[in-house]
């Protein structure tokens, strides 16, 4: 991971590199089960709604609240919809919304980052000092505080819970950048007379990749984690959209009668799929940093 | 050490100052419109404007801000709209009983987790090892509303031996309020678990390994003996830190778990307020829990620094 290489050889010894750490994060049996929990739900979030068994929005009064059976695999809902369909097509409003904020993060992230290790001084001082402000309140009332200022959106999730997560990136590639700052490579891009921007994202961005990647793939882990939250609360997606946060929060008032398969399916689609992206994340943590 | 403190409280201040702005700016400039945003979109012109008037939303932002703050810090956050109260009222009655609900969470799963953490380091490498560190962090990743759910059915309607609502019926007794506050607590705080479990573990596999406790066994102490006189004295400080740390961040959870389990804490205040577009109460509410998590980390670096002086001369010279 420590980028001391001169920017010459630089491409060929990356590109090395990389195939070297897909490598080793296919021989670790924990990525491999997170990834192909992973590819699961990403295959149900773009085909679901053509292999699923019924309309996940056909609601069916006289069958409400059927326990799981042969005809519905994860029984039926207050509205009589199925369960099984409505949890695999409900992949997709959270794994869509959940990566795009993580990339929005990662993108404004890298470049606040980049300039508070870039330029230093008081710019670092004053921006580090909003990073720690934001990163005061927990992104799941952050985001609450804007969605009810903005009102609930797709958009508008995506845009806030991005907002909340690119400081806490920023702190990290900051860090990059500082011990990248000092090495000869950005010295000599000075002495041939390079502006900043270039600098910046031509000769640092390439060497801090490795932070930028491993931050974005813990941050989708999160956004998963407040998006669900939000969801949940209902300032997330909103119904009649099939999404997981939602169908618990419209089911937990049955649990006390009986009706568990409503809450608990979706709660467990939400945990296979966090722990899935956390181990993806953990694992290539550990490799990039071997 | 002084200076370290003076510096660390500064930084502190000034982080506070800038939260305020931005709950601020988020609660007021986004909408742009707040009398809009409770009357709803088929309101009249005339009366969103008049509603605005008489709100004072048709002052200078910046007057309003002053306003606001000054208010603040004289401990008055304005009338909420939603129970037409002190919005500072309100918000203190709720972060008592919110209080409530995390000490006893901390009660029940600091405890557990320090036990977890030794558990699984006296048996290092087996299956137990694996089962609590594998756990603890599966847990620790979970929104808390997940494992919230998973609980509640396990031990309040499987196996019901909890109550499922977190507010005991009136005229209960102390211990049966307490218990009514267990599913919720270890909802709330489940995720700690396994941070706490790998600082523990870890700081006891250090002193196992270290020579003193060789010579301790080698004394003839038992090692039970050993493992209280050595192991908890050495692992309990930094679990202590990561405590600290990490409470700042289950505050968020708060809003979930007394939305799930109906408590009348902050969160749900909170939560309520978002709902019914209650500005001043939502404003005041966020800001106290900034206030909380930017106190909390001020004390556990503190603490870091008290219990390790490297920590103390990196922020002095940085």
């Amino acid at each position: 991971m420590t980028a001391t290489s001169t920017p010459l050889a630089a491409p060929s010894a990356r590109r090395a590199r990389r195939v070297a750490t897909v490598r080793a994060l296919l021989r670790r049996p924990s990525f491999v089960i997170g990834t192909a929990v992973l590819c699961f739900w990403v295959l149900c979030a773009l085909v679901g709604q053509a292999i699923v068994p019924d309309d996940p929005y056909a609601t069916d009064p006289a069958n409400a609240l059927a326990s799981p059976s042969g005809a519905h695999w994860f029984g039926t809902d207050a509205l009589g919809r199925d369960v099984f369909s409505r949890v695999v097509v409900g992949s997709r409003a959270i794994l869509t919304i959940s990566l795009l904020a993580a990339g929005l993060a990662t993108l404004l992230g890298t470049t606040i980052g980049l300039v508070m290790g870039y330029f230093g001084g008081l710019v670092d001082e004053a921006l580090s000092r909003v990073a720690e402000a934001v990163m005061a309140l927990p992104s799941v009332i952050l985001a609450l505080l804007a969605l009810t200022a903005l009102g609930p959106s797709n958009l508008t999730l995506v845009v806030v819970v991005g907002f909340a997560y690119s400081w806490v990136i920023a702190r990290t590639v900051r860090a990059a950048v500082l011990t990248e700052r000092g090495a000869e490579y950005v010295a000599a891009a000075r002495v041939r007379g390079e502006r900043s921007p270039y600098i910046m994202f031509g000769e640092i961005l390439p060497n801090v990749v490795p932070v930028v990647i491993v931050e974005f793939t813990v941050r989708v882990g999160m956004a998963v984690f407040s998006v669900a939250s939000l969801s949940f609360l209902g300032f997330g997606v909103q119904p009649p959209s099939p999404d997981w946060g939602l169908q618990i929060a419209d089911s937990y008032g049955v649990l006390s009668a009986g009706a568990w398969w409503t809450a608990l399916f979706p709660a467990l689609a939400i945990a296979s799929l966090v722990v899935s992206v956390f181990l993806i994340a953990d694992n290539v943590q550990g490799a990039l940093s071997e | 050490m002084s200076r370290f403190l003076i510096r660390r409280a500064g930084l502190g201040l000034i982080t506070l100052w800038l939260l305020s702005v931005i709950v601020f700016l988020g609660a007021q400039v986004l909408p742009g419109n707040p009398a809009r945003a409770i009357l709803g979109q088929d309101a009249a012109p005339a009366s969103v404007a008049q509603l605005n008037s008489q709100l004072g939303y048709d002052r200078p932002l910046l007057e309003r801000y002053f306003d606001w703050l000054g208010g603040v810090l004289t401990g008055d956050f304005g009338t909420s709209y939603l129970y037409q109260s002190s919005a500072g009222d309100l918000i203190a009655t709720a972060l008592g009983n919110s209080l409530k609900l995390g000490l006893v969470a901390v009660v029940l799963v600091v405890p557990l987790s320090l036990a977890g953490g030794v558990f699984a380091a006296l048996h290092r490498g087996r299956l137990a090892d694996k089962a609590v560190t594998f756990g603890g962090m599966i847990v620790s990743v979970l929104p808390e509303f997940v494992t919230g759910i998973v609980l509640l059915l396990a031990l309040g309607i499987w196996w019901p031996v909890l109550p499922i609502s977190a507010t005991a019926p009136p005229g209960a007794g102390p211990l049966e309020e307490l218990r009514h506050l267990i599913l919720p607590a270890l909802a709330l705080m489940a995720g700690l678990f396994g941070y706490i479990a790998r600082v523990a573990r870890a700081g006891t596999i250090d002193v196992l390994d270290a020579d003193s406790t060789r010579t301790a066994t080698v004394k003839g102490l038992r090692r039970r003996e050993v493992i209280r006189r050595h192991v908890l004295r050495n692992a309990l400080l930094p679990s202590i830190t990561v405590t600290a740390t990490q409470i700042g961040y289950m505050v968020g959870g708060l809003v979930v778990i007394e939305r799930l389990f109906n408590y009348q804490g902050l969160g749900l205040l909170l939560f309520n307020a978002a709902q019914r577009k209650d500005f001043p109460l939502l404003q005041g509410a966020v800001l106290v829990v900034g206030a909380i998590y930017i106190v909390m980390t001020l004390l556990a670096d503190v603490l870091q620094a008290v219990v390790n002086p490297r920590v103390r001369a990196q922020v002095t010279s940085r």
